[in-house]
């Protein structure tokens, strides 16, 4: 390709090429612009690298979740484990049936006395029947939150895809930014050759017409 | 120089990230094509829920004590009814029990088998849905690729644009240097 930083045109008969200090002086006028949609492509790409390499991350993360789902194990907490809900639906639980089995026990007592020594009894029975329903309808509500922790678990696992959506857009517009700032570099250095060329081969017309 | 390397740059970037794409899109799309095959031939893609240690014992606790609990009132009844009829059938009440206890056992049978409907079905979407996992992926992926495509090929575009210049404008000043020497002699 030459070394562009010699004189153009140097032993051309009658010829005034430029010098290297009038390339240099040349250089400095045009240097700003080009060294600022220089600057712009290096932001972009760095702005484009960030996103891509975010996204990638994320997919990554998204990957490995589905790994834990297919060897069936959790992605994140089970929140239906938590201890403050359990001890929220325990409670909720137990007072139900603490109530239900006061209400059966005073209707029992209420009765005339002919059945008066069955009475303790059936109330015993009561209490036990009342501790029997609430293991079941713990097993109940263990069945149901077993089902919405699956699902839980899957909204943890694609997670993961709404950064790398949006990291992937912001991809897509660094990406043209960065193309808009090459065109935008290239252009503009092009635009300074062509015009040292041009003056140079001017100067070399006029150098041989004078001699 | 310096516009062909930052062009020549930019496209080496450019083509470094939509290789990167490409091949974990296919590698998505592989292990999609994968799972896909595991389904046709009666397979599991990743573990079924529904047959986990501790889904199975809560289920069958559940199940059980219900059942227990009709079973027992069942028993309860025929008892207040032979002791209402002044004890008439005591002969009979034994072998009514054990009836119950028998109907009591096929129910269970019958609620398990039903369970394992419900679970059947459930468990085959849950195992189209990590099938189907590595496609979301994929398909981010292939837009990545194709920005990265896209800004390579503008690269490209800029690196041979300004080649092309560097070229034309050696040409040219070739051509007015003889030009030159021609006049001067």
């Amino acid at each position: 390709m030459g070394n562009w930083g010699a004189p153009i045109g140097v032993g051309v008969a009658g010829g005034d090429p430029l010098t290297v200090a009038a390339w240099k002086a040349m250089g400095r006028i045009t240097a700003p612009r080009t060294a600022t949609q220089k600057s712009q492509l290096g932001i972009y790409n760095s702005q484009g690298n960030q996103a891509f390499g975010g996204a990638q991350q994320a997919l990554g993360q998204y990957n490995t979740n589905i790994g834990a789902l297919t060897a069936g194990r959790n992605v994140g907490a089970n929140p239906y484990l938590a201890a403050p809900y359990l001890r929220n639906v325990n409670q909720l639980q137990s007072q139900g049936m603490h109530a239900g089995a006061e209400a059966g026990k005073a209707a029992l007592r209420s009765r005339p006395g002919l059945n008066q020594s069955g009475a303790p009894l059936t109330i015993g029975n009561n209490a036990l029947q009342a501790g029997q329903l609430a293991n079941t309808l713990g097993s109940q509500r263990a069945q149901r939150d077993y089902l919405a922790n699956l699902q839980w678990q899957q909204y943890l696992a694609g997670s993961p895809l709404a950064g790398a959506r949006i990291n992937a857009g912001l991809y897509g517009t660094a990406a043209g930014g960065a193309e808009n700032a090459l065109n935008n570099y290239t252009s503009a250095q092009s635009n300074v050759w062509n015009n040292l060329v041009s003056t140079n081969n001017a100067a070399m017309q006029a150098g041989a017409m004078a001699a | 120089m310096a516009r062909t390397t930052t062009a020549r740059n930019q496209l080496g970037a450019a083509n470094s990230q939509s290789e990167t794409a490409f091949g974990n899109a296919q590698q998505d799309i592989s292990q999609y094509n994968t799972n896909m095959k595991t389904l046709e031939a009666g397979k599991n893609v990743g573990a079924n829920p529904f047959q986990s240690a501790g889904y199975l014992s809560n289920v069958n606790k559940l199940q059980n004590e219900g059942l227990t609990t009709s079973a027992n009132t069942g028993k309860a009844n025929l008892d207040r009814w032979n002791t209402a009829t002044g004890g008439m059938n005591r002969a009979q009440l034994p072998m009514a029990k054990r009836n119950i206890n028998l109907q009591t056992g096929q129910l269970g049978n019958t609620l398990t088998s039903q369970r394992n409907a419900q679970d059947y079905q459930a468990n085959l979407q849950y195992q189209q849905y990590l099938a189907g996992a590595p496609l979301a992926g994929a398909a981010i992926n292939a837009g990545l690729y194709g920005t990265g495509t896209g800004l390579a090929g503008n690269a490209l575009s800029n690196l041979t644009g300004t080649q092309n210049d560097v070229w034309n404008n050696v040409v040219s000043t070739n051509n007015q240097a003889m030009q030159a020497a021609a006049m001067a002699a």
